[in-house]
């Protein structure tokens, strides 16, 4: 190649590179560092890439440094393991395949080897797929991506890369090789739609068991409501006898007699476990619901709560953040054998809601870097309670905070509200 | 002497608390006065007519009170009497409130029946708070000597050794280090939210996980370096 040509390849590599940039961000959400070394990080990435091939010009190597690369790119966002290697797979797997398709359909359009505009059309082959993975994916929904999962999604692509190779190898003619490449990337493309489809539904399972716990909680605080209104109907249907005994006892000085008739009534009045009244319907039902729960295993919860009476939070993050968190505690509560105690706490104050959820617990806390992983017995799905929780907190910018001292387990959350 | 008021308009809830109060007051030793009202309006007159340089420190106000509720007689206390440094606990029957009791600065808000614990935490906090707020903070201006009542003071702006007081109408400017204020202010319910804002947690509305917006509007930055500090502060402080 002349210099000329040269030129025209790099600067067609460079929006190659460009590509594949984009795709970082359709995988991984943040960044680790600030975008200029990013772009550098990028930029060392097309230099590696390119000065492989001028001066090695063997396959094998361009492979290895390929993948490397962009398995090191990786690590400049935040992500797993996991996402990482899927990542540099993938994209590679791309890569390649459409270096393959692009080159090979060129020399069949124009009847001799263009390497120039093979990168070109590789380049802009490559755009076309990723503005139809953004538009049509949203891969973050599998941040966290279960070894399952992981192993699935992984094995195409890596088969297909095997394939490919296989495939560029034959001395066949070129129009197969076009058309042979042309039918993995549909199978890849199509494969991605599918788990793409396939997560969404596992979070709309998620939801729908949230949804459904939710309704619990609603119903039982409907029937706590209805049980208190019967009690109070049924004392005022009797008011009128009640006074006119109270009159007569008092009348007759018969003290002790009307001290006891006082202790009556108020036992009659007041026997429902109504702990919390909010005026926030939905962690009223969550909060008593799981309080009584608490009580039921043994422990005597105690709680706090002083909110207004609407709060800048929908209802279904509250769900999320009490129903979990709860469920652990009670967990743990069931667990423990010495003293079970509960205490709860819900305060805002000047556009922050703190949360506070402290339970005696026994055994190990399965947690990493103080984060909690997740509880074998987590009633939503596995794990993914835990992580929703670490969701909304995000959402709202807050904080987790985890103590332990071998006793007492204590989370706070911090949330800003608006 | 510690003056505290109770305003109720259920007399048996005044009577409870004056009493305990007055034990407590025996017990520890400290000494105290409680004055009691059954209706908003007699404590806003008593407090405008007979008491205009405002003795009481520490006011329980019921939010629901027969004509005059607690929310107006707060924000009537603090705007048309201008007071700053009283304390007012709001006390409710029903466990929900409305946000608008924010603007009266509140010291705290306790649900009834009140628990003795959170009456005793309360009286002492604000008595603790009195001590600074009765006291002044002295500065120089060229020649000039000024003072200006700790509770007026709503921030510190620093810029490098000259410094910004913000009180709610005036601004001063005068020369002093930031790290001084901060050695003496952090204690008193100041916040360092920035290397060069130190802001009086009393006049803060809301707050916000990069800044803090102020009773009057304003928006302050909190800094980077300062934003894990100030979480640790708020996660120990809200109880």
């Amino acid at each position: 190649m002349n210099v000329q040509e040269t030129l025209l390849y790099l600067a067609a590599d460079l929006f190659s590179i460009y590509v594949v940039y984009r795709f970082y961000s359709l995988f991984f959400e943040h960044s680790r560092c600030k975008k200029c070394i990013l772009i550098l990080g990028f930029l060392i990435y097309f230099l590696i890439d390119n000065v492989g091939f001028l001066c090695f010009q063997r396959p094998m190597i361009n492979l290895v440094t390929n993948l490397m690369s962009l398995f090191a790119l990786t690590f400049l966002y935040q992500g797993n393991l996991r996402l990482r290697i899927l990542t540099a797979v993938l994209i590679y797997a791309v890569l390649m395949i459409c270096d393959a398709i692009a080159y090979r359909i060129l020399i069949l359009m124009e009847g001799k080897d263009d390497i120039v505009g093979g990168m070109a059309a590789n380049g802009l082959l490559m755009l076309i797929i990723e503005v139809i993975f953004e538009k049509y994916m949203n891969f973050r929904t599998g941040k966290m991506v279960t070894m399952m999962e992981f192993l699935y999604i992984i094995t195409v692509p890596c088969i297909s890369i095997f394939i490919v190779g296989v495939i560029l190898n034959m001395a066949i003619s070129t129009e197969l090789i076009a058309l042979a490449t042309i039918g993995i990337l549909i199978i890849n493309i199509v494969m991605f739609f599918l788990l793409n489809h396939i997560s969404g539904a596992y979070k709309e399972l998620y939801e729908m068991a949230l949804c459904k716990q939710q309704w619990e909680a609603l119903s039982n605080q409907l029937s706590l409501q209805r049980d208190s209104e019967e009690k109070a109907a049924a004392l005022r249907h009797d008011m009128r006898n009640h006074l006119l005994m109270l009159k007569r006892l008092a009348d007759l000085k018969k003290y002790d007699e009307l001290d006891q008739y006082f202790k009556e009534m108020e036992n009659a009045a007041g026997t429902i476990t109504y702990y919390v009244n909010s005026g926030n319907t939905v962690i009223d039902g969550i909060l008593n619901w799981k309080l009584r729960e608490a009580a039921q295993c043994g422990a005597e919860p105690t709680y706090t709560v002083r909110l207004p009476e609407k709060l800048n939070i929908s209802d279904m993050d509250m769900n999320i953040i009490l129903s979990n968190l709860l469920d652990n505690s009670i967990q743990a509560l069931k667990e423990s054998s010495g003293s079970k105690e509960l205490a709860v706490s819900m305060i805002y104050e000047r556009n922050i809601l703190r949360i506070e959820i402290k339970n005696t617990y026994e055994g190990k806390v399965v947690s990493h870097h103080g984060k909690l992983i997740t509880t074998k017995h987590s009633r939503i799905g596995h794990g993914i309670g835990l992580q929703s929780v670490e969701q909304v907190v995000q959402k709202y910018m807050g904080n987790i905070d985890l103590e332990y001292d071998g006793k007492r387990f204590c989370v706070t959350i911090l949330l800003y509200l608006s | 002497m510690f003056r505290i008021a109770i305003c109720d308009d259920e007399t048996a809830v005044c009577g409870e608390m004056e009493r305990f109060i007055l034990r407590y007051a025996k017990k520890t030793g400290k000494e105290m006065d409680v004055q009691v009202f059954y209706s908003g309006e007699e404590l806003f007159r008593v407090m405008k007519e007979e008491d205009p340089t405002c003795s009481i420190d520490l006011v329980f106000l019921d939010i629901e009170l027969n004509r005059l509720d607690g929310i107006d007689v707060g924000k009537k206390i603090r705007e048309e009497l201008k007071n700053e440094w009283i304390q007012i606990v709001y006390i409710s029957g029903r466990d929900r409130y409305a946000m608008q009791l924010f603007q009266n600065r509140p010291l705290q808000f306790l649900l009834k029946p009140l628990e003795k614990r959170d009456i005793i935490t309360v009286i002492e906090k604000a008595m603790e708070l009195s001590e600074t707020q009765s006291k002044y903070f002295e500065f120089r201006i060229g020649r000039d000597y000024y003072k200006v009542l700790l509770s007026e003071i709503v921030y510190f702006e620093g810029n490098g050794k000259k410094i910004y007081l913000h009180t709610k109408r005036d601004t001063y400017e005068f020369y002093e280090s930031m790290t001084l204020l901060e050695e003496r202010f952090e204690k008193n319910g100041y916040l360092k939210i920035h290397k060069s804002f130190l802001v009086n947690d009393q006049y803060i509305k809301e707050y916000h996980p990069q800044s803090v917006t102020l009773l009057s509007g304003k928006d302050l930055p909190i800094s980077q370096p300062q934003r894990k500090r100030i979480h640790e502060i708020l996660r120990e402080r809200m109880f």
